[in-house]
């Protein structure tokens, strides 16, 4: 939210609203035609300052690069960068998304830098249902679409494959901003992608390949059957 | 002085410009008052990369876009008519 905007905007279109009254009043077709010329700029100022967040989006992107990074060099350090796999758990009350080595049970895997019951090292964080979650949508093609598209504006659409090996899910016309991430170890629409589909289906959801051809991005998910 | 901000101050002047065209023009033609700013938003805003195509900026491109196209309809409709 932009207050300037919003302040501005508010301001031209009280002004253009007492115009166009008095423009009314006084049957003047040039006030009228004037006040409504000064009310949609004031209209398109109002929308400016209560959608415009492209500078938070930036800040975002130097916050996500530079935590990308540290987590980057702690999985080069571990060995996970060659041997680990993005898996998704979901829990109670939220989702476990691990950088874990091929094998690993979610029911060892806990959140910090640990390791396994084999002795090799891992990173677990928590994902809040909350940043995946969305009431009255629980179909995973609805969740993964308001997620990507609409909450969190990742893509312009998403496409969702399910098959016997697991879901494919395709982020088309990713933004600018995202397109250079892709292939990094530590970026955020992986584990986003990966919590959601482990949300949706419930189950266990392993990150097993990754596509990306100009801004579109496929993400390929084996999902844990349900005992 | 950030980016979006010169952008609005050049929509400001281009609706401005546009009004006043009108104003000495067709001073009593309220459809052209309306249309001047919803076109200088369309010259200016809309299309601009620092503008994210957010929900609301859709919503508002359609909404000022239905508008601008109902003026020039029913313009077009009132010329046509006069002219037999």
């Amino acid at each position: 939210m932009e207050w300037r905007y919003l302040v501005a905007g508010s301001n031209i279109v009280i002004l253009a609203a007492v115009m166009l009254t008095l423009g009314f009043a006084t049957n003047s077709a040039q006030l009228i035609g004037v006040a409504s010329s000064l009310l949609v700029p004031g209209v398109v100022l109002v929308a400016l300052g209560l959608t415009y967040t492209d500078p938070l989006h930036r800040l975002y992107s130097v916050y996500s690069g530079t935590v990308g990074s540290v987590i980057e060099r702690i999985a080069e350090d571990t060995g996970l960068l060659d041997k680990g796999a993005l898996v998704a758990c979901p829990r109670e009350e939220d989702i476990l998304v691990a950088l874990a080595p091929q094998g690993s049970g979610c029911d060892e895997l806990r959140p910090g830098l640990l390791v396994t019951s084999s002795g090799e090292p891992y990173i677990g964080f928590k994902v809040p249902v909350e940043l995946v979650a969305e009431e009255g949508l629980s179909e995973l093609d609805e969740l993964l679409g308001y997620n990507i598209v609409s909450r969190y504006s990742l893509a312009r659409g998403v496409s969702v494959r399910r098959s016997s090996r697991g879901v494919e899910v395709a982020l088309l016309a990713l933004q600018p901003e995202l397109t250079r991430d892709i292939g990094r170890v530590a970026e955020p629409v992986k584990p986003l992608v990966a919590a959601t589909v482990a949300y949706a289906l419930g189950a266990p959801a392993r990150l097993e390949s990754w596509s990306a051809l100009g801004d579109s991005y496929v993400l390929r998910f084996s999902v844990a059957t349900q005992s | 002085m950030p980016a979006l901000d010169k952008l609005v101050a050049i929509y400001a002047i281009v609706s401005a410009t546009l009004t006043g065209l009108v104003a000495v023009l067709s001073p009593s033609n309220i459809y052209a008052y309306l249309a001047a700013p919803i076109v200088a938003y369309f010259l200016t805003l809309s299309h601009h990369p620092l503008l994210r195509e957010t929900r609301a900026k859709l919503f508002l491109d359609t909404v000022l876009a239905l508008i601008l196209l109902v003026i020039v309809a029913y313009r077009a409709y009132v010329f046509i008519e006069s002219h037999g």
